[in-house]
C-alpha cells in the first residue's frame, strides 16, 4: 500500500520536475532553436532543430515530443562537443558519482564520530573545540579550502596531485590520490552538517529511558554507545546523509572546476559558459532524479533502521 | 566467569566477603529477615539480613545553575528479603534516592555530598564506575516508572534481556536466548518463545513492564530497586504487575526497595514504610504501626487526603504547597503546612527519634496527643 | 427549577476509521469504535462520575459532549436545547451552559496572560460583564476557589499545579454554566493538593446546584465526589448506578474486577485479591472482535452466550443498570471494613485539625 503511494509520488515528482526543466527552455528570451543551437547559428542548423523537436508546433506538444524522447534516452545533441548528451552524462556521471562517494564516506567517518565524541563529552572544553570546528566546516567556502588545500598539500609538499584524473581502471592508485583532495574540500561541509546531526541526535537519544535502562543492567559505556544508542541516533542522521549525496551530486561544480575533476560539475559549468544548453537542461534533470531516488534510498534506510515503521506500527 | 583476581573484590562471586572492606556498621534493630535463600549462607558476616543501608544520604542536584540539597540526611536500611517501600510526594526526593543507590545520577549535574550508601558492606557511593557497572543489573536490579519508553526500539525485548545474561553470567547466545524465554514466561508473558522476537512497540504497556521485570530479575539480584512501577498502569494491571513483583520477592528471597507516591500500594506492599517530605525521611515504621498510628503530621494528614472507596467524609486536604528545592524553610520543612506546630518547630530541625513500636519520627510534637 | 435533566446523552457514537498502513499493507484499513452507544442523564445539582481506564472512551465522551470531537452519531441535550447538529457559528452561545475542566491545567492556559485576563476574557465573549464590573467578578470568582487578588495579577508559570487547576475552575465557573465536565481534574497532582480541589468542587456543588460530569481513572475519587456512576469499558458504558450501588454491589464483573484492583490504603483490609472476577491478566488477550460482550474473553464468569451477543445496559432495580448476562453472578467485593478503635479514633481527631485549620485559613 505505502510502497505503491511512494511511487506513485515519485513518478508525479519527476513529471514536475521534466515540467520545470522543460519551463525553462521556454522562459529563456528569443527563439528556443537558436539556443539550443548554441554557438552554430546557421540556418541549417537552426531550421534542423525546429525540426527536430517540432518548435513550430504548440507548447504542450512540444512537451510531449520532448518527453517522448528523454524517456527513450535521446537527451538531445550537445553542440559544442558535437556528441549525443547522454553520452556525454553516461561518461562524466561516474567521475562525479565516485567523488561524491569518496566525500560522502569522508564525511560520515568524520561527522559522525567527531558528532559521538561531541555528544559524549557534551558541555566540556572538547565539545565547544568540535563546535567552533563545525562552525568553521560549515561557512568556509569549498573552493577557498580547495585552493589553499592545492597551495599547501599540492604545490608545497607535493604530497597528492594538484588537478587532473585518472581513471580507476588505468591506475587504482593514482585515481584515488587525484580524488583524495578534492573528496576532502567537497566533503567538508557535508561533515560538518553530519557531526551537528550526530551530536544533536546523540544527545537526544543519550537522555532518553532506555538508556538509564541499559545503564542500570549495567552495560559497559561503550556497549551502550554503540548499541544502544547509535542505532537509534542515525535513524535522522541517515536521512540527512542521503539528502546530503543529492547535494554533492549537484554541488561538485566548484570543487570539480578548482581541482578540474571531468565530472558532471564541471560539465554543467563548461555547457553555461558555451551555451550548451540542451547540456544544461539534461543535467538539471537527471540530478534532480538523483535526488528523489536517494530519498527513497533515505526512506528505505529508516525502515531497515527503525522496527516500528518497519512493522507498521505507529513510529 | 570472571575470575577471584579481578582488581575489584566485587568482581569474586557474590558468597566471598571482600576482607579489604571495614565491616558495615552494626545493625540498629534486628530485622525478621533472616528467611534469605541458602546460596548466601557464607556471607553471613554481616549484619544479620541487611541488604542495603543508607546512611546520612545527602543529595545535591544543580537546578538553574546552582547546588541545591534535594535529599537531606536520609537513612534506611532494607533487610534480606523485606520491601521497604519510600513513599511521598513529587519532589520529596524518593526517586533521587533511588537513582543514588544504582549510580545513575547525572554525572555533571548532580553530587552526592555525603553519607554512605552500603550495599552487603560495600559503600556504593565511593565505588568507582567500573565495579558499580558490574553490581548493576546483577546484584541489583531496577524498574523504572516509564514502562513505554524505558526498553530500546530498536531492539528485540528478548535480546534486550539476552545481553544482560551474557554480559554478566558469560552466558553463550543460545543459552541467553532460552533463559530470556524462561524469564519471560515467569512473568507469566504468554507465548513466550514468541513474544521474545517482538519489538517493545508491539507489547501493551503492562507487558512492557513485565518485560522491565524480567530484564531486573535475570541475574538474580539480590536487591530489587522498583521506581514507581504501577504509576503509569491502569489499576487492574497495577494489580497484576504488584502481585506478580510479591510472588516473585517470595520465590527468589530478594530485597525491594519501593518507590511510590500511593499509600494505598503501600499498604499492600511494605513491610517498613519510610515516608519522605521535602528531601527529609518524617517517619519510619512498620507497615501496620504506620498506618494504625502514624506519629508524623505529614503522614497523618496525607492519610486523612486520600479519598477511599468505603468513606464519604470531608477529605483532609493539607494546606499550602510542598516546599520547592532551594527555598526549604528553616526547622521542620513540613512545619509551615502543619496544624501541630509550634513555635520551636520553626527554629530547629527535629531529628529522626524513636516513637516506641519500632517507630521513628522527626516531630517535636510526637508522641502527639489531642492537645 | 425545570424538571427534567440538565444533561441529557442519547446514544453518542464515534467511529474512527482508519486507513490500512505498513510499508507492505500490514495493517488493514477498518473502523474503530472508540465510542458505543453511550446514553446518560444529569439531574440539576447532581455529579455523574464516569470511570474506566486507558482506552475506555471516557475522554471522548466528555469531549463529544462540548462537541470539542463531533460525534458519529448520538444526540447531546442540554436543558432539553440540542447540542448536536447545531451549527458552528450558533454553538458557542449554548456550549457558554456547559463548561470543561482539564487533566493538565497548564497546558490550558496562555503563559503570556495574566490570570485576570484570563478570568475576565468569558465574561467579555460572552457579553456577561465588563470594565470594572468584570474586574468585581474575577476577584469574587478567585476567592471562590480559596485564591486571592495576589494571584489576579500573576501568570500561569508562577503558580503551582493545584493552584493553576483552581484558576482553570474558576475560569469555567465564571460564566454561570449548568454543567461542568471535568476530565480527570485531579490526576496530575499530588494526594495533599488533589483533597484540596476535591473538597473545593463539593463546596461549589452544594453552594450552586451546578450539575458536573466527572472523569476519573481513580475510583477512590469518584466514589468520593459521584452521586451515580458509569464504568466504560472498551467504549462502552458496562454498569451505571448510584455510587453505593455500584461500589458496594456491583453487578458487572469488570466493576468487580476494578474493585477488587484498587489497593486499599490500610493494611490487612483484604485477605489478598485472587479474585476471580479476572481469568486471564489485562492486555493478555484482544478483546472480542465483532459480536459478543468485549469483557468476556478476561472474564471468569462468561459463558456461551458472552462471546456471541452483545448484552444491553438492562435494569437490575433501584436505578441500577448492568450490561451483562451473568449480572446475577457477580459477587460484592471483599472488604475487611475498619473497626472502631482507639487508634482510628485517634486519627480522626488528629486529622480533624488540618479541616480546623483551613477554616481558620478561609
Amino acid at each position: 500500500m505505502r510502497l505503491l503511494q511512494r511511487i506513485a509520488s515519485i513518478l508525479v515528482t519527476l513529471l514536475l520536475l521534466s515540467i520545470l526543466v522543460f519551463a525553462l527552455q521556454q522562459l529563456l528570451p528569443g527563439d528556443t532553436a537558436v539556443i539550443l543551437a548554441g554557438e552554430d547559428r546557421s540556418p541549417e542548423t537552426i531550421a534542423a532543430i525546429t525540426e527536430k523537436y517540432g518548435l513550430d508546433r504548440p507548447v504542450p506538444i512540444q512537451y510531449l515530443h520532448w518527453i517522448g524522447n528523454v524517456l527513450t534516452g535521446d537527451l538531445g545533441q550537445s553542440m559544442r562537443l558535437n556528441q549525443s548528451v547522454a553520452n556525454l552524462i553516461l561518461t562524466k556521471l561516474p567521475v562525479t558519482i565516485q567523488l561524491a562517494t569518496m566525500a560522502l564516506l569522508f564525511a560520515i567517518v568524520i561527522g559522525v564520530s567527531i558528532g559521538i565524541v561531541a555528544a559524549l563529552k557534551a558541555n566540556t572544553l572538547v565539545d565547544h573545540f568540535v563546535g567552533l570546528i563545525g562552525t568553521l566546516g560549515l561557512s568556509v567556502p569549498n573552493f577557498w579550502l580547495g585552493i589553499l588545500l592545492i597551495m599547501l598539500v599540492a604545490v608545497q609538499w607535493q604530497w597528492l596531485p594538484a588537478s587532473g584524473y585518472v581513471s580507476p581502471f588505468e591506475d587504482l592508485g593514482q585515481n584515488l590520490s587525484s580524488l583524495l583532495l578534492p573528496s576532502l574540500v567537497l566533503g567538508t561541509h557535508v561533515a560538518a552538517v553530519l557531526m551537528r546531526h550526530t551530536r544533536s541526535a546523540m544527545l537526544e537519544v543519550l537522555n532518553a529511558d532506555y538508556i538509564r535502562t541499559a545503564r542500570a543492567k549495567g552495560m559497559p559505556g561503550r556497549h551502550i554507545v554503540f548499541r544502544h544508542a547509535l542505532r537509534n541516533a542515525l535513524v535522522p542522521v541517515v536521512t540527512v546523509g542521503a539528502l546530503e549525496f543529492g547535494q554533492l551530486l549537484g554541488g561538485s561544480v566548484l570543487t570539480e572546476f578548482v581541482f578540474t575533476v571531468p565530472g558532471i560539475g564541471k560539465l554543467i559549468v563548461d555547457s553555461v559558459f558555451n551555451r550548451d544548453f540542451a547540456v544544461v537542461q539534461a543535467v538539471v534533470l537527471v540530478t534532480g532524479m538523483f535526488y528523489i531516488v536517494l530519498n527513497l534510498l533515505a526512506d528505505g534506510a529508516h525502515l531497515l533502521l527503525d522496527p516500528r515503521v518497519r512493522h507498521g506500527g505507529r513510529p | 566467569m570472571r575470575t577471584a583476581t579481578t582488581p575489584y573484590p566485587i568482581w569474586a562471586p557474590a558468597t566471598r566477603k571482600p576482607a579489604a572492606l571495614a565491616p558495615t556498621t552494626p545493625s540498629r534493630r534486628a530485622t525478621a529477615g533472616a528467611d534469605g535463600d541458602a546460596g548466601f549462607g557464607m556471607a553471613r558476616s554481616e549484619p544479620e539480613g541487611s541488604v542495603l543501608e543508607v546512611e546520612e544520604l545527602c543529595i545535591e542536584l544543580e537546578i538553574g545553575g546552582r547546588q541545591v540539597e534535594v535529599v537531606s540526611g536520609v537513612s534506611f536500611r532494607v533487610g534480606r528479603g523485606r520491601t521497604l517501600c519510600l513513599v511521598g510526594e513529587s519532589g520529596c526526593g524518593k526517586s533521587v534516592t533511588a537513582m543514588a543507590v544504582l549510580g545513575l545520577l547525572p554525572p555533571r549535574k548532580s553530587r552526592i555530598a555525603s553519607g554512605a550508601i552500603l550495599f552487603e558492606g560495600i559503600d556504593l557511593v565511593r565505588l568507582p564506575e567500573r565495579p558499580m557497572a558490574a553490581i548493576r543489573g546483577r546484584r541489583i536490579g531496577m524498574v523504572f516508572q516509564e514502562p513505554m519508553t524505558s526498553l530500546n526500539p530498536t531492539m528485540k525485548v528478548g535480546e534486550q534481556i539476552a545481553e544482560v545474561l551474557r554480559l554478566h553470567l558469560g552466558m553463550n547466545a543460545r543459552a541467553a536466548r532460552r533463559e530470556a524465554i524462561r524469564l519471560l514466561d515467569r512473568v507469566r508473558i504468554p507465548n513466550a518463545a514468541r513474544r521474545a522476537d517482538d519489538y517493545p512497540f508491539a507489547l501493551s504497556g503492562g507487558m512492557r513492564q513485565r518485560v522491565m521485570i524480567a530484564l531486573a530479575l535475570a541475574c538474580s539480584p539480590t536487591l530489587l530497586i522498583a521506581d514507581e512501577p504501577t504509576t503509569a498502569l491502569d489499576v487492574t494491571v497495577q494489580a497484576d504487575i504488584l502481585d506478580l513483583l510479591r510472588e516473585l520477592q517470595h520465590e527468589s528471597g530478594m530485597a525491594l526497595l519501593l518507590i511510590t507516591h500511593d499509600l494505598g500500594v503501600v499498604a499492600e506492599t511494605a513491610d517498613e514504610v519510610a515516608v519522605m517530605y521535602a528531601g527529609r525521611i518524617v517517619e519510619q515504621a512498620p507497615v501496620a504501626a504506620l498506618f494504625d498510628w502514624p506519629e508524623h503530621p505529614y503522614t497523618i494528614g496525607l492519610l486523612g487526603a486520600i479519598p477511599g472507596l468505603d468513606s464519604r467524609e470531608l477529605l483532609t486536604p493539607i494546606q499550602g504547597t510542598v516546599p520547592q528545592p532551594g527555598t526549604m524553610p528553616v526547622g521542620c520543612r513540613f512545619a509551615p503546612r502543619c496544624p501541630f506546630a509550634i513555635r520551636q518547630c520553626r527554629e530547629e530541625t527535629p531529628p529522626l527519634r524513636p516513637v516506641g513500636d519500632g517507630s521513628r519520627a522527626a516531630c517535636w510534637r510526637a508522641p502527639l496527643d489531642d492537645a | 427549577m425545570t424538571a427534567g435533566p440538565v444533561l441529557e446523552v442519547q446514544g453518542l457514537t464515534k467511529l474512527y476509521r482508519y486507513a490500512g498502513g505498513g510499508w507492505f499493507g500490514r495493517r488493514r484499513a477498518g473502523v474503530f469504535r472508540a465510542v458505543s452507544d453511550v446514553s446518560f442523564s444529569v439531574a440539576r445539582g447532581e455529579t455523574l462520575g464516569i470511570v474506566g481506564e486507558s482506552g475506555s472512551g471516557k475522554s471522548t465522551v466528555a469531549r463529544m459532549m462540548l462537541r470539542l470531537v463531533e460525534p458519529t452519531a448520538g444526540r447531546v441535550l442540554l436543558n432539553g436545547e440540542e447540542l448536536t447538529g447545531v451549527p458552528a457559528d450558533q454553538l458557542w452561545r449554548r456550549r457558554r451552559k456547559i463548561q470543561m475542566v482539564f487533566q493538565d491545567p497548564f497546558a490550558s492556559l496562555n503563559p503570556r496572560l495574566s490570570i485576570a485576563y484570563h478570568l475576565r476574557e468569558p465574561l467579555i465573549v460572552h457579553g456577561l460583564s465588563s470594565g470594572s464590573e468584570a474586574q468585581a467578578r474575577v476577584l469574587e470568582m478567585l476567592e471562590r476557589v480559596g485564591l486571592t487578588e495576589r494571584h489576579a495579577r500573576s501568570y500561569p508559570h508562577a503558580l503551582s499545579g493545584g493552584q493553576r487547576q483552581r484558576i482553570a475552575i474558576a475560569r469555567a465557573l465564571a460564566v454561570e454554566p449548568d454543567v461542568l465536565v471535568a476530565d480527570e481534574p485531579v490526576s496530575s497532582l499530588d494526594v495533599s493538593v488533589q483533597a484540596q480541589i476535591l473538597n473545593l468542587l463539593r463546596d461549589i456543588r452544594r453552594s450552586t446546584q451546578l450539575s458536573m460530569v466527572f472523569i476519573s481513572h481513580d475510583l477512590g475519587v469518584v466514589r468520593h465526589v459521584a452521586d451515580r456512576v458509569a464504568v466504560m469499558y472498551r467504549g462502552r458504558i458496562v454498569e451505571l448506578g448510584p455510587a453505593s450501588a455500584v461500589f458496594d454491589t456491583p453487578r458487572h464483573p469488570y466493576t468487580r474486577a476494578l474493585l477488587d484492583a484498587i489497593p486499599i490504603p490500610r493494611p490487612g483490609a483484604r485477605s489478598r485479591r485472587a479474585s476471580p472476577a479476572t481469568a486471564t491478566p489485562a492486555g493478555a488477550t484482544p478483546a472480542a472482535e465483532g459480536g459478543g460482550c468485549a469483557f468476556a474473553p478476561r472474564c471468569a464468569l462468561a459463558g456461551a452466550q458472552c462471546l456471541e451477543e452483545t448484552p444491553a445496559l438492562a435494569d437490575v432495580g433501584h436505578g441500577h443498570r448492568s450490561a451483562c448476562f451473568r449480572a446475577d453472578a457477580v459477587t460484592p467485593p471483599v472488604v475487611v471494613r475498619p473497626e472502631e478503635t482507639e487508634a482510628t479514633r485517634r486519627l480522626r481527631r488528629l486529622q480533624s485539625r488540618f479541616v480546623t485549620s483551613i477554616a481558620d485559613a478561609a
